[in-house]
């Protein structure tokens, strides 16, 4: 196999989330990329949150860089990875939907500071995980639109 | 931290698909990202179902992804999809998704394609409207 990345990315995102005291209770992030969480207030309490971006990542002031838009603004040059961890036997977790987007700094022309991912069920119920979920972040490098 | 991967594999897509005039039957797909010369929709399906041609610069016999050995067919791929959110909060229509490798006619090249399909719940074939981040792997043989 040629010993290079045709598409290179870089990760800058790894770790797991958890809640120790429970669904609903304080999150919490294990791993590297990121420096706090926040819940997003439309989700009723579970299943929404905000990541923010480690400042030493690569952009400006820890924020992620939009791509070359329109016509396919705002399209950070990001791609992330949600994967539920299941309890019970079989384990599962309970997640149908997973969405993920990256909310623009207040400041022009900085980019995205941070990540939010929002998780529901089948019925579209906001819901924590039991068993939290795995999260990795990767700039893509580069590219151009085909169609 | 150990400088090496055990596991070792290599980045050769890495993308956004989305949906510039929005996400009527048959409108507009298109790629923004590196791996992928063209992207359309699968025929006799205006909704949820999309063929990208792999870049012909990629690791592999003309663009194409070599297949594995073995009665199955197993292309050395794998491949991540993640559906982005739009509202607030930012929610998906995504409940499943799935991939399949389509072989070349030529024998020996292995997979020239992606075929990615997205369904939400109840299932029905669906087009996100924020649109889908991919990642493709090439890995070694196992």
């Amino acid at each position: 196999m040629p010993d290079f990345a045709a598409a290179p990315i870089e990760p800058i995102v790894e770790g797991r989330v958890t809640f120790p005291a429970g669904p609903g209770g304080v999150a919490v992030f294990d791993g590297k990329g990121i420096v706090s969480i926040f819940r997003l207030p439309a989700t009723g309490g579970q299943g929404g949150y905000i990541f923010v971006f480690d400042v030493g990542l690569p952009g400006n002031a820890g924020a992620v860089p939009f791509g070359p838009s329109p016509p396919l603004a705002p399209d950070p040059d990001v791609r992330a990875m949600v994967t539920p961890l299941g309890t019970g036997a079989p384990p599962s977790s309970g997640i149908t939907f997973i969405g993920v987007s990256y909310p623009p700094s207040a400041v022009t022309g900085v980019g995205s500071p941070a990540i939010a991912i929002v998780l529901q069920t089948s019925l579209g119920a906001f819901i924590d995980p039991v068993a939290g979920f795995h999260i990795v972040v990767w700039r893509g490098i580069g590219g151009g639109v085909v169609s | 931290m150990t400088d090496y991967a055990a596991v070792p594999f290599q980045p050769i897509v890495q993308g956004v698909i989305s949906f510039p005039l929005g996400v009527a039957p048959g409108s507009p797909v298109v790629f923004d990202g590196e791996g992928v010369s063209g992207i359309a929709r699968v025929v006799g399906f205006p909704t949820g179902a999309y063929v990208l041609n792999l870049d012909e610069g990629l690791p592999g016999n003309a663009g194409a992804v070599e297949p594995g050995a073995g009665p199955v067919v197993n292309p050395h791929v794998r491949t991540m999809i993640t559906a982005r959110g739009t509202g607030v909060p930012p929610v998906s229509l995504v409940a499943t998704s799935a991939v399949l490798y389509l072989l070349s006619p030529v024998a020996g090249v292995g997979a020239d394609q992606i075929v990615v399909v997205t369904e939400t719940f109840p299932l029905a074939l669906v087009d996100n409207p924020a649109g889908l981040e991919i990642i493709v792997w090439v890995v070694p043989n196992g």
